[in-house]
């Protein structure tokens, strides 16, 4: 059983003296809990991502998170040489797998995502939403229990985000990850989360839960009310 | 896809890999399962090949400069004579973009390595590179006369021409590498020599190659002066300069020698034709697969 990942009073500066962009962070999120952060440009959700993912260090506070995470990209961040099966391979590969290993998980998860007739092309090759597709797959192949998503669907059209809204349901019932995710759709977050976290400011303004069954259908009168409530929590003033 | 099984499988350790004797046709190649490159007979006789060339280069190149051949008379050039000068000036102007490219990647990456290296290192770099490299040439020449290495002379100053094209250019290429593929090297573990193998070099190879093409032409321009050590050496006479194509082109120029100085400029021309044809060329349209946009 994956462990919880537990922010304590967190708190990050990048500047010295300290220009705090998270302020008294404060969460815990459970295993296998589908988390999604939603709030303005610029108000630290990435940040805290980055703070799970290792990329960045609190400034003071105490976080509890495993060593070892998957994380997709906004941009797909996968590296232009190599091909589609080799930038999965390379990532699991990067944990020393065994080569038998990392060759099996491979091609798993590229079939997981629908890629496995595309795992010799090049990135360049792909479309906007295979690419990302790739980026979730090497953000699985690394076998953690942790999966961070920093807004991977923001650059796509909608019909290709329905789609690959479907697949990351169907592969967080199937591996049962915690999911941490950026969002700055309110839709997407209703559609995907168990609990939605608002962020104000770098501050945690308020957590939503949304109980609504999955699939959830955006047409449905409770749907609404529930991106309704997201936004009327974004509008109220930072409790600094 | 035919696939070669004898050159590695041949070695210890690198037998045919499982998943092969299963029908998948990609191999693994030197322990690198991450990156699964097909090979055929092909590849591995290409390979062969410019080892081949790359030794027979060094042999040729230590030949040459252990026993040079640069007296020349200007009064009495053959074909030959021209051919064996453009042969000089390339091995020449190669020596020195070798050096020049071992030294200015390490060193680009040193500089470029973080705000505070940049801060300090890049006026330094820059104030270098601005001092015009053959302001220093007769003290050069003369460290190296009294070496008896006129050669490295020339190799020098070459060099030192080359080098700050390509570290500048690398320098902007690491800039370009994007925020989001140094946060997945965090993310994934690729660290320390794996993040400057796996990702650092390959994202500046164009960077390299472009910044390499301009290397070249900088250093044709430096040769033409670099050959004719004379006119640097007190009291130096023609010949003391090195066979190539500067010396040919400044010598016969002196002389009223028309023809052997169109016979050189012809050669020069080729010559810069030919390695932008086979050489640029494909090296430009094949770092295409390493740009990041």
């Amino acid at each position: 059983m994956p462990s919880p990942i537990v922010f304590s009073h967190v708190e990050k500066s990048y500047e010295t003296p300290p220009n705090y962009v998270v302020h008294d962070f404060s969460l815990e999120l459970q295993p296998s809990e589908f988390f999604c952060l939603v709030g303005a440009s610029g108000c630290g959700k990435s940040t805290i991502l980055k703070m799970i993912a290792g990329i960045e260090a609190p400034t003071h506070g105490n976080l509890t998170k495993p060593d070892h995470v998957g994380m997709v990209f906004q941009s797909d961040a996968l590296l232009p040489w190599l091909t589609v099966e080799e930038n999965v391979a390379f990532a699991a590969h990067m944990q020393k797998f065994e080569a038998a290993k990392v060759k099996r998980l491979t091609a798993q998860y590229l079939a997981m995502v629908h890629l496995d007739k595309f795992a010799k092309k090049y990135p360049r090759e792909l479309s906007g939403g295979q690419r990302q597709r790739v980026g979730i797959a090497r953000a699985l192949v690394v076998e953690s229990d942790v999966l961070l998503m920093d807004e991977p669907f923001s650059a796509l059209d909608p019909m290709i985000c329905d789609e690959l809204h479907l697949e990351i349901l169907q592969i967080w019932a199937a591996t049962k990850k915690t999911i941490v995710m950026i969002s700055h759709h309110f839709e997407e977050a209703v559609t995907l989360a168990d609990r939605v976290g608002v962020i104000i400011d770098g501050r945690l303004a308020q957590i939503l839960p949304v109980t609504l069954p999955r699939p959830r259908n955006a047409d449905e009168e409770p749907f609404a009310l529930q991106v309704k409530a997201i936004r009327n929590a974004l509008t109220v003033p930072s409790p600094s | 896809m035919m696939v070669s099984k004898g050159l590695l499988a041949a070695r210890p350790g690198f037998g045919v890999p499982s998943y092969m004797a299963s029908g998948f046709q990609v191999r693994r190649y030197l322990r690198r399962p991450h990156l699964l490159y097909e090979t055929t007979i092909a590849h591995h006789l290409a390979a062969i090949g410019i080892v081949l060339a790359a030794c027979g280069a060094v042999v040729i190149l230590g030949l040459h400069f252990a026993n040079p051949k640069d007296a020349f008379n200007i009064q009495d050039v053959s074909p030959m004579d021209v051919a064996t000068a453009a042969a000089n000036t390339f091995f020449r102007m190669f020596l020195a973009y070798l050096i020049a490219l071992v030294a200015s990647v390490p060193l680009a990456i040193v500089i470029a390595r973080t705000p505070r290296t940049q801060k300090i290192l890049l006026p330094i770099a820059d104030i270098l590179q601005s001092i015009p490299v053959l302001a220093f040439f007769p003290v050069v020449v003369v460290f190296f006369t009294a070496s008896h290495a006129l050669e490295l002379a020339a190799v020098f100053v070459i060099f030192i021409s080359m080098l700050w094209n390509i570290v500048f250019t690398v320098i902007g290429g690491l800039q370009t590498i994007p925020d989001d593929i140094r946060s997945a090297a965090i993310v994934f573990k690729v660290t320390g020599l794996r993040r400057f193998w796996y990702i650092t070099l390959p994202a500046i190879v164009p960077f390299v190659i472009t910044g390499s093409l301009l290397a070249w032409a900088q250093g044709w321009t430096v040769v033409i002066v670099a050959e004719v050590l004379h006119t640097y050496i007190p009291h130096g006479t023609p010949s003391q300069d090195l066979l190539g194509l500067g010396s040919l082109l400044v010598d016969s120029n002196a002389s009223s020698k028309t023809s052997v100085f169109v016979a050189t400029l012809a050669a020069m021309i080729l010559m810069v034709a030919l390695i932008n044809l086979f050489v640029w060329q494909p090296l430009l349209r094949f770092s295409q697969r390493f740009r990041f946009d």
